[in-house]
């Protein structure tokens, strides 16, 4: 018998080079599991960042090009193109110049246009024009003192046709006759939602503010019986109905979306509208859709209706109609001739500038502390704040040396801004042409500056280029430098010391006075397409260079 | 005699040439110069008034008061400091990450797409990031958190996404110019990838990616528009992160257009004190960056 077991030995070394494997198995599942947590984060940031860059870049050209908005006003967001007007015997059609940018209009505007007050299309659409009203003599002289009347329909057809601004009710059944390719028939919002002062009234600190499409639409069904569903006090909905016929229950019906039968089962029906609108006002948690224009006469309580506005938002008019009015009204025009006229500007001041720096420190400074103390200012004044610049310029140029906030004083404020990055790439740029070609042209015997001027910037004027396309990205976003220097005039500038709104601190007055998140979003839209088109551009040159 | 003048000639042209880049390499130096000059001019002449303690540590600022003028900024430099720090905490880990990322792990296109989105990201104007920051940001804290929305908080989500190209750009550069070897080495002493990032490039990239959150935080402290619009603007000392705050930047450029007398001097005393911050960034970016830690 061996003294040595060899087969306990063998196990037990199978054991232990089993134990062994175990561990550097877990060992090598741990390195997997943080290799691929690892993975996870890392893959995650980048992902996030790309994230971020097209949510904000996606966000503001997609409200850029379409407006999308909340709206809450006292009109029900459904138009009727054929309308019973007081003015008019029969259904009335309104109708505008093509040139008239009007989708619909509510019944309130519509009057006040009528009678001359406002004169101007800018409240009602943003824009530009003067508003010509043309109505049948038999209505004259209930409207303003601008109103003409015409004697026939088609008159009234071929007078709207021929004037921008302009805008006529004609009858409904001549609409048929009628077709002319320069007038728009314009569907007009008349119906409110009309409540009985109960509904309104304030219940444990909670108050029916508004109400939507699809409650107005569960309501007209039946299907809400409490107003407490609607967010409003508890009591119950009582819906009112228009005398059966009129131009209030077909607008009801199409609404609701059923048959007349299916309306809620406890409705009150009403056969005239003066019983229509008692009823409204009697009966406590009434509800009834009325015409706008009658609800002061019969003292009738409104209902905020609350609606999603969608449409074209961006569009060419924008770019090339004058601002106005602060820039409610009207495009931009004026200030992307301005943001040009400031670019340009800019460029002219700045690139001698920079190239001329660079060249010296490239070619001519030597190494010592001179160059030392020229970067170490390029990069400080690459550091300093805008908001500090814009200082600058407002003590030095519009105060000091007496240049007014204008064009002048904001592009010589944005000049000392930009300079560090043309500097910077123009010195990078020069620094990658080959000595060859400055070596080869000086041992022909050209001097050095001529050597600079006709060899070695040519060479270089790709990446010059880059740089004075990135600094022209950084000069048209350019706002808190400009806020003190430049002023925000929309007018176009007549000359240097013109104050001058350009594209970015326009925006920020739309923001800021909360003029229009529409026009804020169409602004910011094109400054986005700026700044890609200056990516797109220095990208491309950069590659083109190597 | 005629190539003697011709040769004389043409040095004098070269002299007046370089004598007018000179002057070109000039002017930023002599910018900075007169930047530093006239806001310190037009600001010191505060402390006539006021001490430096009660400008710098008094929260009280009402100083267009007709009885009783007060010019304490510590509102505003805490509102600074904070919205700051703030943004850098949100930004400095996922601009490491993707930088990393660009740098280590994505291929030679995802690299050069994510350099893209970087550039498109610095190249966005602060007004745009301001008004995105007013339609989505200060809306998601008021319907998340309550309040206005217009908070320290959404200021400093705005700050984080305008710094993140900074932090990435250089920590990206700075990790893909360390010497192949280290990485390497590393990885054949049987150091596993996210090891060797970790313990190995990481740190041999220390000094890079400091400069990097140094220069992010100098950008954050001098933006205005961005913050302006979104950080709610209350010259009140903040209170936490959804309270309203008032940045240095903020108080220069809202009292700026009716300012008179003391009070403008007072903006220009702010305007000192961003500069003075601005300044202590970059001269420590610049020993950052001059001082490379030696990787053998």
């Amino acid at each position: 018998m061996s003294i040595i077991n060899l087969p306990a030995i063998d196990s037990s070394i199978d054991r232990l080079v089993e134990i062994e494997r175990q561990k550097s198995n877990t060992n090598y599942e741990k390195a997997k599991r943080r290799n691929l947590a690892a993975n996870v984060l890392l893959w995650g940031s980048a992902a996030l960042t790309l994230g971020i860059l097209l949510y904000i870049l996606g966000f503001i050209l997609y409200r850029g090009f379409r407006s999308d908005n909340i709206i809450e006003s006292d009109f029900i967001d459904s138009s009727g193109i054929s309308v019973p007007l007081d003015w008019h015997d029969g259904d009335s059609v309104l109708i505008v110049n093509d040139k008239t940018r009007l989708k619909e209009i509510n019944l309130r505007d519509l009057e006040s246009l009528l009678n001359g007050k406002p004169d101007n299309w800018g409240n009602i659409n943003s824009q530009d024009l003067d508003v010509l009203p043309y109505m049948l003599s038999s209505a004259k002289g209930e409207f303003g003192k601008n109103t003409t009347y015409r004697e026939s329909p088609s008159e009234i057809v071929s007078s709207v046709a021929s004037q921008p601004g302009a805008l006529g009710l004609i009858p409904a059944s001549f609409l048929s006759l009628t077709e002319n390719k320069d007038i728009n028939i314009i569907p007009v919002k008349m119906l409110s939602v009309g409540v009985n002062p109960s509904v309104l009234e304030i219940e444990n600190n909670i108050k029916l503010r508004y109400i939507d499409r699809k409650i107005l639409r569960k309501i007209l069904r039946g299907e809400l019986t409490n107003w407490q569903e609607a967010a409003g006090r508890d009591m119950p909905v009582r819906l009112v109905l228009p005398p059966p016929g009129s131009f209030e229950w077909d607008a009801l019906i199409e609404i609701a979306g059923v048959s007349s039968e299916e309306l809620a089962q406890s409705a009150v029906g009403t056969s005239s509208f003066d019983e229509f609108y008692s009823k409204i006002n009697s009966t406590p948690g009434a509800f009834g859709m009325i015409r706008n224009d009658r609800a002061e006469e019969n003292n009738i309580k409104l209902l905020s209706y609350r609606y999603r506005q969608t449409g074209a938002n961006l569009q060419w008019w924008f770019l090339f109609e004058e601002p106005k009015r602060a820039g409610r009204v009207g495009g931009i025009s004026t200030i992307v001739l301005n943001t040009i006229y400031m670019v340009l500007l800019t460029v002219l001041f700045s690139t001698p500038i920079g190239i001329g720096a660079a060249v010296y420190l490239t070619e001519y400074a030597k190494q010592g502390t001179l160059v030392k103390m020229l970067r170490l200012g390029t990069e400080t004044l690459a550091g300093i704040p805008s908001i500090i610049f814009g200082l600058f310029g407002f003590i030095v140029f519009v105060g000091a040396m007496h240049m007014g906030i204008g064009l002048l004083s904001g592009t010589l404020t944005l000049t000392l801004m930009i300079l560090p990055t043309i500097i910077r790439t123009s010195e990078e740029a020069i620094k990658g042409v080959p000595r060859s070609f400055s070596a080869g042209s000086l041992a022909l015997g050209a001097g050095k500056w001529q050597t600079i001027y006709k060899v070695v910037l040519p060479a270089a004027a790709p990446g010059i280029l880059t740089g004075v396309i990135l600094a022209i990205g950084r000069a048209v976003g350019e706002t808190a430098a400009l806020l003190f220097t430049m002023g925000f005039d929309y007018r176009a500038v007549k000359n240097l010391s013109t104050s001058a709104r350009v594209l970015s601190t326009h925006l920020y007055q739309l923001v800021k006075e909360g003029i229009s998140f529409d026009r804020a979003f169409a602004t910011a839209t094109i400054l986005i397409f700026i700044v890609l088109f200056v990516n797109l551009v220095s990208t491309r040159l950069i590659k083109r260079k190597y | 005699m005629n190539m003697k003048k011709k040769i004389l000639q043409r040095s004098r042209k070269e002299k007046s040439v370089e004598i007018i880049l000179l002057l070109c390499a000039l002017v930023s130096v002599i910018s900075v110069l007169f930047i530093s000059f006239f806001i310190f001019q037009k600001g010191l002449p505060l402390f006539r008034t006021v001490t430096i303690a009660e400008f710098l540590l008094g929260t009280n600022w009402s100083p267009s008061s007709q009885t009783n003028p007060q010019f304490g900024i510590l509102p505003f430099i805490a509102g600074s400091v904070y919205i700051t720090l703030s943004s850098l905490l949100l930004a400095v880990p996922i601009g490491i990450m993707t930088a990393v990322f660009m740098a280590e792990i994505a291929s030679k296109k995802a690299a050069e797409v994510m350099r893209s989105v970087v550039q498109l990201l610095a190249g966005i104007p602060s007004v745009i990031y301001g008004f995105f920051g007013v339609i989505v940001i200060s809306k998601f804290i008021r319907e998340t958190f309550g309040g206005s929305g217009y908070s320290m908080l959404s200021g400093a989500i705005i700050l984080a996404i305008m710094v993140l190209p900074t932090i990435i750009n250089i920590t990206e550069v700075t990790l893909t110019s360390l010497p192949k070897k280290i990485k390497e080495g590393s990885l054949s002493l049987g150091a596993t990838r996210w090891q060797t990032i970790l313990k190995v490039q990481l740190p041999a990239a220390k000094s890079g990616i400091i400069a990097g959150i140094v220069l992010g935080m100098g950008r954050a402290l001098g933006e205005t528009m961005a913050v302006l619009m979104v950080a709610g603007n209350a010259p009140i000392m903040p209170k936490g992160p959804l309270s309203m705050v008032r940045t240095l930047t903020m108080n220069i450029v809202t009292d700026m257009g009716y300012a008179s007398g003391d009070h403008m001097t007072a903006l220009f005393s702010t305007s000192i004190v961003l500069f003075l911050f601005i300044l202590i960034l970059n001269i420590s970016v610049n020993i950052i960056k001059g001082n490379p830690e030696e990787i053998q």
